[in-house]
């Protein structure tokens, strides 16, 4: 019998050599590095193991039986209102990608400052992080939303008053129940005196909120974060995607104004990697959950729902709003259009023994391309003014990319799309996102057969 | 951010939870986790405290007249406990520390901004041993 692994053109391989599918080199490696250091790998990034996503669903287009728009002529609007529930100044967004919360303290000033261009410049929304308001963020976002975490760093009322949105972190999808580190050698002066702890100490982000317990006590929260906003601003409950159906009820039960689920695949500045390989599910089985919550609830599209964890491209954000999501939110795609894992710095990943396309050291600051670093010398290698431009071209693209599809399957908005427009490639895929296996009328788990 | 809030009674549990400013009162008990993630609000409990108060307690003042329950100040950063009664326990990085004279002071002033009666000499002083502020392999068992 023979066993082909895919090993055979490896260097080093030869005739007789055979890698064990349990035991392969990565799992070798790891147990020897835990041997070696006595300490669980931390990184960043997201989840980096395949699951079912985007890609295993495929859109149907017009034909006969529908009729597409005219490609380079005919209007496909993009625009999205979030926050039309409670807030008496929704947050107008002309585009339906948000950036995601990142933090000062895992991501430089210039890089914030970057995100806060890039985003304004397209009409969309960024997000604070764990850590607090910036000049560098609020000063260049005309639209800024303002994350409420279980830390608390850098949160304060004033703050809370200078947000157009704010967002109450209750779970992250790379992390759900978990919390976060950011590690000491990050913490400079600054970073330091937004949270309230020396400089140069490990910082423990809490796993959950320090003031409530349950959603009887988040609806008391929200109430406190309406008196003192005036009841102006809206406010979304941002979960991690594992028990979705449910947290979204929970979610909209509290008063939220928009929820924010975030899949397995959305990235995080410094978990551990057992964490974020093995806990949560894929955004794409979290969205259908979701969006049943809110039509149980009565409440699709009057809750907004803003999806994230593994956006990448305009087929994504199609895909994503198809299935019922009324906005997407990036964070690793936003990164990368910055310049992280860019080529040009493949000389300096090389010295901290990654390379572009692989680096995931967020949490170690030493980012040669200035975006996750604390460190003046590498943070000026980053132009917040180029940086935004390139955001602001990406998401541009996204945008046209996402349209182009839609206009194919002959709306005129991106909301018009439907999971019926949808099919999946595969078994998995069609009973995560409850769309039918292509050529067939069958949705595992929906249909009977 | 800053004053004063004054609770007659006792308060339930988390009471000053991530306070970054001025100053909380409770005449009464207050409940488990009191003044957690505290970020430099002053608290004065008259009666005793729950478990893990002062649970990640960043900076601030706790000062408890009567018995504060088990671990006290479980990993605690750079905030400053006084506990007139006797403690149940000390949780992880949690020790307590010489009382000098600044602290006297320091528990002198809040009483009497507190209108409580009590005297200062009979507190004890409880703050971080700073061992567990970078992760050691060789701390694990603390965690």
């Amino acid at each position: 019998m023979s066993f082909v692994n895919g090993n055979e053109n490896q260097p080093g391989w030869r005739p007789g050599l055979r890698e064990s599918a349990t035991f392969d080199r990565d799992t070798i490696a790891e147990i020897q590095r835990a041997a070696r250091e006595g300490m669980y790998d931390i990184r960043g990034f997201g989840a980096k193991r395949p699951v079912p996503h985007f890609d295993d669903l495929l859109f149907l287009g017009a034909s006969v039986s529908r009729y597409p728009l005219e490609g380079y002529r005919e209007h496909c609007a993009t625009d999205v209102t979030i926050g039309t529930r409670y807030a008496r100044e929704p947050i107008k967004l002309d585009i339906p990608i948000t950036i995601a919360g990142m933090s000062f303290g895992a991501l430089s000033g210039n890089a914030k400052e970057a995100l806060g261009r890039g985003a304004s410049e397209v009409g969309t929304s960024t997000t604070t992080g764990d850590g607090g308001m910036t000049e560098e963020e609020r000063g260049h976002s005309t639209r800024l939303v303002y994350q409420l975490l279980p830390s608390r760093y850098g949160m304060n009322p004033d703050d809370l008053r200078r947000a157009d949105a704010i967002e109450v972190v209750v779970g992250q999808g790379a992390k759900p129940g978990g919390g976060g580190m950011l590690l000491g050698h990050k913490i400079s002066d600054r970073v330091a005196e937004m949270r309230n702890l020396p400089k140069g100490i490990d910082q423990r982000s809490a796993c959950r909120h320090p003031d409530w317990t349950g959603p009887d006590d988040l609806e008391i929260k929200i109430d406190e974060l309406r008196e003192i906003t005036d009841w102006r601003i809206p406010i979304y409950i941002k979960v991690g995607a594992t028990r979705t159906y449910f947290d979204v009820a929970l979610a909209v039960k509290a008063g939220a104004d928009a929820i924010v689920l975030d899949g397995m695949q959305g990235g995080t500045a410094a978990t551990q990697d057992v964490f974020i390989e093995h806990v949560g599910i894929p955004i794409l089985a979290a969205i259908p959950q979701a969006v049943q919550s809110l039509v149980d609830l009565d409440m699709q599209r009057e809750v907004q729902l803003i999806v994230s964890g593994g956006i990448r491209n305009g087929a994504d954000v199609a895909k994503a709003m198809a299935l019922g999501a009324d906005a997407v939110s990036i964070g690793v795609a936003a990164m990368i259009a910055l310049g992280d894992n860019a080529p040009e710095h493949e000389a300096g990943y090389q010295q901290i023994g990654s390379s572009a396309g692989y680096y995931d050291d967020w949490q170690a600051g030493r980012d040669p391309a200035g975006i996750s670093t604390q460190e003046p010398e590498l943070e000026a290698r980053l132009d917040p003014v180029e940086g935004g431009r390139r955001l602001a071209n990406y998401l541009r693209t996204i945008t046209l990319e996402a349209q182009t599809l839609a206009r194919a399957c002959g709306k005129s908005h991106l909301h018009n799309l439907e999971p019926e427009d949808l099919v999946a490639l595969t078994i998995e895929a069609a009973a995560m996102a409850r769309v039918p296996l292509a050529g067939t009328s069958w949705i595992p788990g929906v249909t009977g057969s | 951010m800053s004053g004063t809030v004054v609770i007659e009674g006792s308060a339930s549990q988390s009471a000053a939870a991530t306070g970054r400013g001025g100053l909380l009162v409770i005449h009464g008990d207050a409940s488990a986790r009191c003044a957690i993630s505290l970020k430099g609000t002053d608290v004065v409990v008259r009666g005793n405290v729950g478990h893990m108060s002062a649970f990640l307690a960043q900076k601030g003042t706790l000062v408890v007249c009567g018995d504060a329950g088990d671990s006290l100040g479980d990993s605690i950063y750079e905030a400053r406990l006084y506990v007139r009664g006797s403690v149940a326990g000390l949780g992880a990085d949690c020790i307590e520390k010489e009382m000098r004279f600044e602290h006297l002071e320091q528990v002198r002033e809040l009483l009497a901004r507190s209108e409580v009666d009590a005297d200062p000499a009979d507190f004890r002083r409880y703050g971080s041993a700073r061992q567990l502020y970078n992760f050691k392999i060789d701390n694990v068992g603390a965690y």
